[in-house]
């Protein structure tokens, strides 16, 4: 229920397929960095996120901010991203 | 100066967001009075760029259009709905933000939605601390819902418990709590600071004390004001350490805390005569009077957190509008927004000039200050150039303002 009603209303207020912005604080190590994006380009079914992906680290380097361009198929796309991210284990903050 | 709100959770700052473009492309404001047909069909075009940025697949920009929509409409229930299925947990927090002083049954209804059915667990927590009172079996519930998250997740529903629980509850709920605070491993989240100096107790003071000099930069400053909300005698000795070994851009990560820290102390309602937390004001204003003797620059950044705070009237800061210190123009300008965010019926007319000019500077954050300013001052018609700002936040800002008249 609750899902169908967050795809409605991104349904009506986005077109699809379109790219969103998704926004997720790792620890900056490269094994969680890669991490993440391996399991986001294996989800669009993508060979890198090259492009996609702006890194920008903290000012002593324990965390990494990554902002990305995600080219979602559907609003229920959009709610798999957010899923995925906000379970994966090296992400510490979604936003 | 690398701006704090380049990781954080778009509290504190934009700028990072998308860097600091030069204003281009501006729309000139029409030459007469405004007449009731230019009024309408500005607010026409107003709406519209709130709701475009409604639909943005940026959820910063999202927000910051929903919450605009939700404060402005006169039929907010739309955008509650909005918000609320939001996949973003930033916009969900902006809701409860929005939702967490109102006493009305349907906003108390969405933020018990949120606290139990929320899919990020800090969104939950921040909903279960705004939520009052409960019984203790859900309280058990948030204790439960914290220990089966990764620890980054976990402080504010420990902190609901916390507040909320049975005895034993209370005691699991800040064990972990205290451990969690004492290890220092915070996430670079700006909301998670802010609430603690909200809704925290004395008892976090001593072990987040312990865990300050262990923080990322970024959140180093942030914590060590929230102590200050906590507990000002363990915060005094603290934060005078981090100020003697701090560069100017931690000078400047603190001042931008303490004009967002809550005025009231941690754990205290807001009483409806808004005295202020008096003892970080002191704090703040024994660094004014040292700052003084010897750095004008520490002592004018100071003023700027006293006006933030409302120890100082706004019209002190009307020359470093002007200053020729862009970080101290934005600061100044951003201190203004803060007191009248704080008190709205606030009256600056010596400002309006100074502030007005700034909607010409090259910086966005102090662009968006002012834009903000500028509207609750009521001083709407020079907006209407930046409906077509080249910084989004600068336009929704503009928008809201002219959409609210």
């Amino acid at each position: 229920m609750d899902r169908n009603a967050a795809a409605a209303l991104l349904d009506a207020h986005h077109a699809f397929p379109s790219d969103h912005r998704f926004q997720v604080i790792v620890r900056s190590s490269p094994d969680d960095v890669d991490a993440v994006l391996t399991a986001l380009a294996r989800h669009f079914l993508l060979p890198h996120l090259d492009g996609r992906c702006e890194q920008i680290p903290s000012r002593q380097g324990t965390y990494v901010s990554l902002r990305l361009l995600l080219p979602c198929e559907s609003a229920f796309s959009v709610l798999d991203t957010y899923a995925l991210l906000g379970s994966h284990p090296s992400v510490i903050r979604c936003l | 100066m690398v701006d704090i709100g380049a990781l954080l959770t778009l509290t504190l700052s934009l700028s990072a967001l998308t860097g600091c473009a030069h204003r281009q492309d501006v729309a000139p404001a029409p030459q007469s009075a405004a007449t009731f047909d230019a009024a309408a069909a500005w607010r026409t075009q107003a709406r519209a760029v709130l709701e475009e940025g409604a639909a943005s697949s940026d959820p910063a920009v999202r927000r910051r259009a929903l919450l605009a929509l939700l404060a402005t409409d006169p039929a907010p229930e739309a955008w509650r709905l909005r918000c609320r299925w939001d996949p973003s947990p930033m916009v969900q927090r902006g809701l409860i933000g929005a939702l967490a002083d109102r006493q009305d049954a349907a906003s108390r209804d969405l933020i018990h939605q949120l606290s139990a059915g929320a899919a990020d667990p800090m969104t939950r927590g921040l909903a279960a601390l705004a939520l009052g009172p409960v019984g203790a079996e859900e309280a058990a519930g948030w204790l439960a819902d914290a220990m089966g998250q990764p620890a980054w997740d976990r402080p504010l529903l420990l902190l609901a418990a916390l507040r909320q629980g049975a005895p034993e509850t209370r005691t699991a709920a800040g064990g972990a709590l205290l451990e969690w605070l004492r290890r220092g491993e915070y996430p670079l989240d700006a909301e998670l600071f802010l609430t603690l100096a909200r809704y925290g107790t004395p008892e976090l003071a001593a072990p987040l004390a312990e865990g300050i000099p262990r923080a990322e930069l970024e959140v180093r400053m942030l914590a060590a004001a929230t102590l200050l909300a906590l507990d000002p005698e363990i915060a005094q000795p603290v934060l005078g350490g981090l100020l003697r070994d701090s560069d100017a851009d931690q000078v400047l990560d603190l001042i931008d805390a303490l004009a967002l820290l809550p005025l009231h102390p941690a754990g205290a309602e807001e009483p409806t005569d808004q005295p202020t937390n008096q003892a970080t004001n002191q704090i703040v204003s024994g660094w004014l009077r040292q700052a003084g003797t010897t750095d004008p620059w520490a002592r004018d950044l100071s003023r700027t957190a006293l006006v933030a705070r409302r120890e100082l009237p706004p019209s002190t800061l009307r020359a470093l509008l002007k200053s020729d210190d862009r970080e101290m123009q934005r600061a100044a300008a951003e201190s203004i927004r803060s007191a009248l965010q704080r008190d709205p019926s606030l009256r600056a007319p010596t400002l309006i000039g100074p502030l007005r000019e700034l909607l010409q500077n090259d910086r966005s954050t102090t662009r968006l200050a002012a834009t903000e300013a500028l509207g609750m001052l009521r001083d709407t018609a020079p907006l209407t150039g930046l409906l077509e700002d080249t910084f989004v936040h600068v336009r929704i800002a503009a928008a809201a303002a002219l959409y609210r008249g």
